[in-house]
């Protein structure tokens, strides 16, 4: 077990082991992150995922993917098929996570069969076009970032935590600090709100569905605002199953060539 | 010179995004999850997946043409091309059948008309082996533009005068078998009937010819027989976070052998026997992503004394790739190509002919940026041959216009001090060229 890990699963017990929430003691926004991070998501998914990339004028580019998912947050393995639009149909896109170092990815391109891996990604760009960043998909370690629970308050009916989280080193993240509001209930993290480098708004995440899927709280439809542009980006996740009992080998190269129909 | 030139992998997800209108973005709302208790999903309507047509149809509608950018100013082609994409998958076993319907009318080699097969193939799925049977394209290697152990089929010509990358490869008839074992992957190709590349011919694009005062050609494939039969052979895992591959190929080389006869001004040509034994690995180092591969080639020729035929060779490419910002990606080359038996080779050459130095060196750099939310992607490519002191230059701006439309203009450049060199050679082609591609 890594340093990491221990550190992880011992702040998860520690906030087990002390009072709930309307009891005296709160938790700390570093336990309140970690246990966003540790939250159960199944040990794995499979879902269709709808993409949609919406101007300030309202234009809309739509872009449909299937998603399968292996264990959580730097222990991840991700593997992406595009299913439209038709000219990027069958590309393959695996990312395996590793604490603490370079996440591996790979891609397949269908027209020339080939799978090649492929330079570590700048975590501030975009991810395929959207509002959404790299590290918004394949996730960020919670330690690197501080956390400070500001307060608790109630959103849209919701007792929620509102953690403020600023990144340790200012040069790892496309924001100077982020506003989470996490409920309780659950520690699912229903907004973001972010501000840039000169601490103006900068974007707005919200959790527009939650479903309770196999017992797992389960977004099923977000936002990504850019607040300073009015771009938008809307995720759907459809076909929603949790532990299919996908097997690594799921998650290979050989798979990755492998398109759905 | 024998420089497998290789692919490009355009990076480039050319995720394009489509085009429509919506409601104006209004003031960001209050999360709705947050007034929502989460509930056990009972009946999800969109949990049911949808019913998948038993053939798909897909394909796309592509405009592709060339323009001569030296004197004479000329078009290269004017090609429009049909691809119908006919498919069926099912858990165990699938088809494909992806034919083109091409007219050219300027076409540079070959007929204005034609129906081209590009892959038609088989494929079964078992628990731990995968057949695939019939036309497939096959891609080997780590290289980009520089291929070492990629020995199958190429159209250089396509590739010469503009067409999008995956023109570059051709299908290969063969019978392909992975096999999964632990940690490792095993792929073993049967390719009964050696596919030659195709090379410029004619009058349409320029090329060194070394016997000008040759009147015809003769070309002499190998017999259609088991024993020139070729197979292919590789053995993959990841080894510490890289991905590492080792490979045996015996087979026929594309580059063949020119032989003048001057009693009948006659020029032959002829493939040879190749067996080639290769190892490549590709992985993460602190960002950079690191490749390098090797090849051995062991030639017809082995004892390195008929200058017509290729002398073995040790080919070693090594390549680094970053993220310098944002998308804006980096990537460097260098091969080395030394040629065993040199000096058997220069003594048997005739007076006259032009030399090939014993080592090789080329360096390739290659600029690609994502920009605008990945609807534009220019990309540049810049290959040197350090001893033939030749270049090739390609330069593509690729743009997204409404889902799965997109076009791409480009530039293609060569040059070089000598006319008989790789790049030298194709002086006089530097080209202009136009896409525009619907999918469907």
């Amino acid at each position: 077990m890594t340093k990491r890990a221990a550190i992880a699963i011992a702040v998860v017990i520690a906030a087990a082991l002390t009072p709930s929430p309307s009891g005296a003691v709160e938790l700390s926004g570093l336990e309140i992150m970690t246990r966003v991070e540790q939250r159960e998501i199944g040990k794995d998914e499979r879902s269709q995922v709808t993409l949609t990339l919406i101007t300030k004028e309202g234009q809309r580019r739509e872009r449909k993917l299937l998603l399968q998912r292996q264990g959580k947050a730097d222990r991840k393995k991700v593997l992406i098929h595009f299913l439209s639009p038709a000219d990027v149909r069958g590309v393959g896109f695996l990312v395996w996570r590793h604490p603490g170092k370079d996440d591996d990815r790979w891609l397949f391109l269908p027209a020339l069969n080939m799978v090649r891996r492929i330079a570590a990604a700048d975590k501030r760009s975009s991810f395929v076009g959207s509002d959404f960043v790299y590290e918004d998909v394949a996730g960020r370690d919670v330690g690197q970032d501080t956390h400070t629970l500001l307060r608790s308050e109630a959103l849209g009916g919701q007792d929620c935590y509102v953690v403020k989280s600023v990144p340790k080193d200012n040069r790892s993240a496309e924001f100077s600090s982020k506003l989470s509001w996490v409920r309780k209930d659950n520690f699912v993290v229903i907004q973001e709100r972010y501000a840039d480098k000169r601490g103006e708004d900068l974007k707005l995440f919200t959790v527009d569905r939650l479903e309770v899927i196999q017992g797992i709280p389960t977004v099923r439809k977000m936002t990504m605002r850019n607040l300073q542009t009015g771009h938008r980006s809307e995720v759907t996740y459809d076909q929603v199953q949790y532990n299919l009992g996908l097997k690594d080998e799921v998650f290979t190269e050989r798979y990755l060539a492998r398109p759905p129909a | 010179m024998r420089t497998r030139a290789a692919l490009v992998c355009t990076l480039a997800l050319a995720l394009s995004p489509g085009r429509g209108f919506a409601e104006a973005p209004g003031e960001p709302p209050v999360p709705s999850a947050a007034r929502q208790t989460p509930k056990e999903a009972v009946a999800d309507a969109e949990g049911t997946p949808e019913k998948k047509p038993s053939l798909l149809i897909h394909g796309f509608l592509q405009q592709n043409s060339s323009l001569r950018a030296t004197r004479p100013v000329q078009l290269l082609k004017v090609e429009s091309r049909l691809q119908l994409d006919l498919s069926q998958k099912a858990p165990r076993w699938g088809f494909l059948a992806k034919t083109d319907f091409v007219y050219d009318p300027a076409a540079v080699q070959g007929s204005s008309a034609h129906v081209d097969l590009r892959e038609g193939y088989l494929t079964w799925h078992g628990r731990s082996l995968d057949l695939r049977i019939g036309k497939q394209i096959i891609t080997w290697g780590v290289g980009d533009l520089i291929f070492l152990t990629d020995l199958f089929p190429k159209d250089w010509v396509s590739f010469i005068t503009g067409a999008p990358i995956e023109y570059l490869k051709k299908g290969s008839t063969a019978v392909k078998a992975n096999y999964y074992l632990d940690d490792w992957s095993l792929e073993a190709i049967f390719i009964p009937t050696f596919q030659r590349d195709t090379f410029p011919i004619g009058e349409k694009l320029t090329h060194f010819v070394p016997f000008p005062e040759a009147t015809a050609s003769r070309l002499v494939l190998p017999p259609r027989t088991l024993a020139n039969a070729e197979l292919a052979l590789r053995a993959s895992r990841m080894i510490g976070g890289y991905s590492t591959s080792l490979y045996l190929f015996r087979g026929t080389d594309p580059m063949p052998s020119f032989h003048f006869d001057p009693a009948t001004t006659t020029v032959t040509v002829r493939p040879h026997r190749l067996n080639m034994v290769g190892a490549s690995a590709q992985g993460d180092l602190r960002g950079t992503l690191l490749s390098g591969e090797f090849a051995y080639y062991d030639t017809e020729d082995s004892a390195g004394t008929d200058p017509e035929i290729a002398n073995p060779s040790l080919n070693l490419l090594l390549a680094a790739e970053r993220v310098l910002r944002d998308k804006r990606t980096a990537s460097v080359q260098l091969f080395f190509g030394d040629m065993l038996h040199h000096g058997r080779y220069e003594a048997s050459l005739p007076t006259g002919f032009p030399r090939q130095r014993q080592l090789r060196k080329t360096v390739t750099l290659r600029l690609r940026d994502s920009l605008r939310r990945d609807t534009f992607r220019p990309t540049v490519f810049l290959l040197y041959n350090l001893d033939d002191q030749d270049f090739f230059v390609k330069a593509e701006y690729e743009q997204d216009l409404t889902p799965g439309t997109w076009y791409a203009l480009g530039v293609n450049l060569f040059g070089g001090k000598f006319r008989h060199t790789l790049y030298g050679q194709f002086r006089g082609n530097e080209n202009i060229y136009f896409t525009l591609r619907r999918a469907f």
